[in-house]
């Protein structure tokens, strides 16, 4: 029995070492991190891959901070990061979501949205998330308190294309350059997104 | 009057209330046309022009001065700014004496939205022959379109005559809407014969919404008659959030056209204006760092990036859609930079590279904080 057992144990064994190692020996990790961040990004990604999470966004991370001439540890400790926030985005806006819809949902936690916004989203809006995140998480990069920049987000899911999102952050941001102050000009220029959008517009 | 322009009235009003009746009333009026190079932060350099009439009334019992600003940057757009400060004096009480002073102002870049303000405040003035000191406070309202915000603040400061010069010390407390901030200031003014120079050096160590940081300009004026003067001025100023002008820094040379000469012999402290070069900018101006996206028609969702990297030898993009491996840009017309990439909808983290400088976010593009300690941009693709 126990030699069975080792038996059945030793191709685990190295079916794990290899999996660990099909990471690791990824030719773009292999050209532009030194040995001990590859391994160590190779096992973060080994584990978001065995979690059902995105893994390419996690190689992207690593291949970011190597081109930013960032050093091993800070590189390995963003992409443990960003895979913890993968996770916890795909808590909040579900796990049917797009690799590309957790990725901006990482994004929004991090920038201090709370899960519970996501998943009002996820029920408020029918169409993909990824440019609604995308400008919820640059709404509150520019200073909109969190909690404003959701509700104007939120406000303006139901019915705003994406292209209407994308001119409200940009509007909301030249007005931020000038000086107002930034939940006010989110507040304001929400109003002007809404009377604009086809559902407000009087027949 | 939130900041510098406020200590430098009040300076200028001391001065003047120190002279008192030996002072014959002041008249100036004065046309500025200049050109310099500009940097507002977070922006790319540009050049612009100027032209800026300014007047000035003194009284023993009052004080108006008033300034307006063009600017025209390279890029066509332009902005118009003005300003109109006036004082009523009471009568003297031994060395003291009040004041109650408005200030008015308003400012539009290109077509949005202007900013305008409007304050109000009472000063105490502690004058002697060769020094003196104020305290003030203020009370008003900024506004940015329909927004609007009330300010607070309140200033004091010392000034004396020393060494031929006019020296200044100030501190001021400003608080508009949410924002607030601390600056502590020192000037001078001195002239000899043709040459007068004005210099400001501060320190804004304490801001809520406003930046932190020290800043400085100077100016040299040489007469060269009565009626003409060639002034070299530059500095870095700090974010006004009662005006709505971002911080920046600028070097640039004008010709002052006298129109009203000064009829006292005696030196006259001139408070700085506003400097011309403090105009509004946004994300779009005065020559940003921009990139756009074109369908190319070629099949295997072939995108171009278009990038307007205004000077530049070299333009390179990295991103998710890269390998964040520098890709070359090729140079087209108009300082414009393009390489064709399959790009499928999705979003992507990328930044621009020009001349093998630091990795950059255009402007307009959503633009986040990347765990290396720089930026990243977001480009969404649909």
């Amino acid at each position: 029995m126990r030699r069975t057992r080792w038996i059945m144990a030793l191709p685990l064994a190295a079916g794990l070492l290899l999996v660990r190692s099909a990471a690791a020996q990824d030719p773009r990790l292999e050209r532009r991190l030194d040995v001990a961040t590859r391994e160590a990004v190779g096992v973060i990604v080994d584990a978001a891959r065995a979690a059902g999470l995105p893994v390419e966004p996690l190689v992207d991370r690593a291949l970011e901070g190597a081109a930013k001439r960032a050093d091993g540890p800070r590189i390995v400790a963003a992409v443990r990061l960003l895979a913890t926030e993968l996770a916890a985005a795909r808590d909040a806006l579900g796990p049917a979501s797009s690799p590309v819809e957790l990725e901006a949902g990482a994004g929004a936690l991090r920038a201090g949205v709370p899960p519970a916004d996501l998943r009002l989203l996820r029920q408020r809006r029918a169409r993909p998330l990824t440019v609604a995140l995308a400008a919820l998480t640059d709404l509150v990069t520019s200073g909109v308190p969190p909690d404003s920049a959701a509700a104007a987000v939120l406000a303006l899911a139901a019915t705003a294309a994406d292209d209407q999102l994308l001119d409200f952050r940009r509007a909301v941001e030249r007005d931020i350059a000038l000086g107002a102050p930034p939940a006010a000009a989110a507040a304001f220029r929400v109003d002007a997104a809404i009377r604009q959008t086809p559902a407000s517009r009087k027949p | 009057m939130g900041g510098r322009f406020s200590h430098a009235v009040a300076a200028a009003v001391g001065w003047c209330l120190a002279g008192g009746s030996r002072l014959a009333a002041q008249t100036g009026a004065t046309v500025d046309v200049g050109f310099a190079g500009v940097r507002y932060d977070g922006f790319l350099p540009s050049t612009a022009g100027s032209i800026s009439p300014a007047f000035r009334l003194e009284r023993p019992w009052a004080l108006v001065s008033a300034r307006g600003t063009y600017l025209r940057f390279e890029s066509g757009r332009h902005s118009l700014q003005g300003n109109l400060v006036a004082s009523l004096f009471t009568r003297s009480a031994g060395r003291l004496r009040g004041e109650v002073s408005g200030s008015v102002g308003a400012s539009r870049y290109a077509a949005f939205a202007s900013f305008s303000h409007i304050l109000f405040g009472p000063r105490v003035h502690l004058a002697g022959e060769r020094q003196g000191a104020w305290l003030g406070g203020m009370a008003g309202r900024s506004s940015f379109g329909q927004i609007r915000r009330p300010v607070t603040g309140f200033s004091v400061g010392t000034w004396t005559e020393r060494l031929a010069a006019t020296w200044l010390v100030s501190t001021t407390v400003t608080h508009v809407g949410d924002t607030a901030y601390a600056d502590i200031e020192g000037a001078t003014h001195w002239q000899h014969g043709r040459v007068a120079f004005d210099g400001v050096f501060g320190v804004r160590g304490w801001s809520r919404g406003a930046g932190h940081g020290v800043y400085g300009e100077a100016s040299a004026a040489f007469a060269v008659s009565a009626w003409l003067a060639v002034v070299a001025s530059g500095g870095r100023y700090p974010t006004d959030p009662t005006r709505g002008s971002v911080s920046g820094r600028y070097l640039g040379a004008t010709l002052r056209m006298t129109a009203l000469p000064r009829r006292s012999t005696r030196p006259l402290f001139i408070p700085r204006v506003v400097p011309q070069w403090h105009s509004p900018a946004n994300g779009s101006d005065p020559a940003p760092l921009t990139i756009e996206l074109h369908d190319c028609r070629c099949g295997e969702r072939g995108q171009i990036l278009l990038v307007r990297a205004g000077e530049a030898s070299n333009v390179e993009v990295a991103g998710d859609f890269t390998d964040w491996e520098p890709v070359s840009l090729s140079p087209g017309e108009a300082s414009t930079w393009t390489v064709t990439l399959p790009l499928a909808p999705g979003t992507y983290r990328f930044n621009i590279r020009i001349d093998r400088g630091e990795w950059k976010v255009p402007a307009g593009m959503i633009r986040l904080i990347d765990e290396f300690g720089g930026a990243v941009g977001l480009l969404t693709v649909r």
